[in-house]
């Protein structure tokens, strides 16, 4: 009885040991394999910057488009729409301190902006900063766009402009 | 101390050569598992909101610098479609002189958000940017010349035409009493 309870301990010692053992190499093999995995991103993400900031430049009553308002009558009730003619700017907002507002939270390195009045001939006159908003260098750039604008003035015939925007 | 038997002497032997030979497959599967990578690449590529070639064309159809009244106007009369285009297309090339884009005029739209005609039946007439071969600030880049692997935008712009409102209902598909112009920007 005494021997046979020895060897039953003897065993129980021995599967307890390889038991621990197997866990920790199957654990270690599952993290092993879990860390040889892999994802490489590669990120095109010019067109999104590309029009947000397009739309934000000339989609935004807040930036430099003219907000509009139309009425609707249903019956008795009147309601009145705002709305945004996508594309028609309002000329004299075209200043520095309003652009600055609207580009504020962009990266500076990741844009350029300029703003050209276009005369009859197509010569084209840069508006407000000369050198435009933003340090990307558009020879260089991977996503470059003209927009062609209106550029309304209470009171004058609606001119037409160019929105020139580069995206590093 | 008390000597095994030979059958217990026996289990233990078989017993940790198992032991050993699970350890080694266990341990042959950590050192493969090792070896194996999973390598993954992703192109994310942002979709293209297609503002550019929207505004410019709301602008151009709005304006009235190309012709002697409104551009949307003057196309829905339906006379000299082509010299027409050819005039906007000079005209928007002088003030856009680096983009690179092709205006056509169709008679019919199947589908609005996509290619109007596919096939070209019903277009009525085409213009786009020219360029002269040898002149440097003139000539298309390669990245700008018109491919369908090139990037571009695509857009739309419906015309109301006068129609005879009786044909329009009698065969809705045929005349949509409108005229479509697209527009294709490479960038």
């Amino acid at each position: 009885m005494k021997s046979k309870k020895g060897t039953g301990q003897a065993e129980t010692i021995l599967y307890l040991f390889f038991a621990v053992i197997f866990i920790m190499i199957g654990i270690l093999s599952v993290k092993a394999y879990l860390l040889n995995a892999e994802l490489n991103k590669d990120l095109h993400l010019s067109n999104l910057d590309f029009g947000i900031l397009s739309a934000r430049m000339l989609a935004s009553d807040n930036c430099l488009s003219i907000r509009e308002t139309i009425t609707l009558i249903a019956g008795e009730e009147e309601y009145k729409v705002n709305f945004v003619k996508i594309g028609s700017v309002d000329k004299n907002r075209i200043k520095n301190d309003i652009i600055k507002n609207c580009l504020a939270g962009f990266d500076k390195d990741t844009y350029s902006i300029k703003f050209f009045e276009l005369a009859t001939d197509g010569a084209r006159t840069i508006l407000e900063n000369s050198n435009g908003y933003g340090n990307v260098d558009c020879e260089t750039s991977n996503r470059k766009g003209e927009f062609l604008i209106e550029l309304n003035t209470i009171g004058s015939p609606t001119k037409l402009g160019v929105f020139e925007i580069c995206i590093a | 101390m008390h000597s095994l038997k030979k059958g217990q002497i026996n289990f233990m032997v078989e017993l940790f050569i198992g032991s050993v030979l699970i350890l080694l497959i266990v341990a042959s599967s950590f050192y493969f598992a090792e070896k194996a990578n999973i390598t993954a690449n992703a192109d994310v590529f942002a979709e293209n909101t297609e503002s550019n070639c929207y505004i410019t064309l709301n602008t151009i159809m709005q304006s009235d610098q190309f012709f002697n009244g409104k551009t949307s106007t003057k196309l829905s009369e339906y006379i000299n479609a082509q010299e027409n285009m050819e005039t906007i297309r000079d005209k928007l090339q002088i003030m856009l002189p680096t983009s690179r884009f092709s205006l056509t005029l169709f008679d019919n739209c199947k589908e609005f958000r996509g290619t109007c005609d596919k096939e070209g039946i019903s277009k009525i007439a085409e213009a786009s940017t020219i360029r002269l071969e040898n002149d440097p600030e003139t000539t298309t880049p390669k990245r700008f010349q018109f491919s369908e692997m090139a990037n571009f935008e695509r857009c739309n712009y419906p015309i109301p035409i006068d129609c005879n409102p009786e044909e329009y209902v009698e065969d809705p598909e045929e005349t949509q009493c409108k005229i479509f112009m697209e527009m294709r920007l490479n960038y």
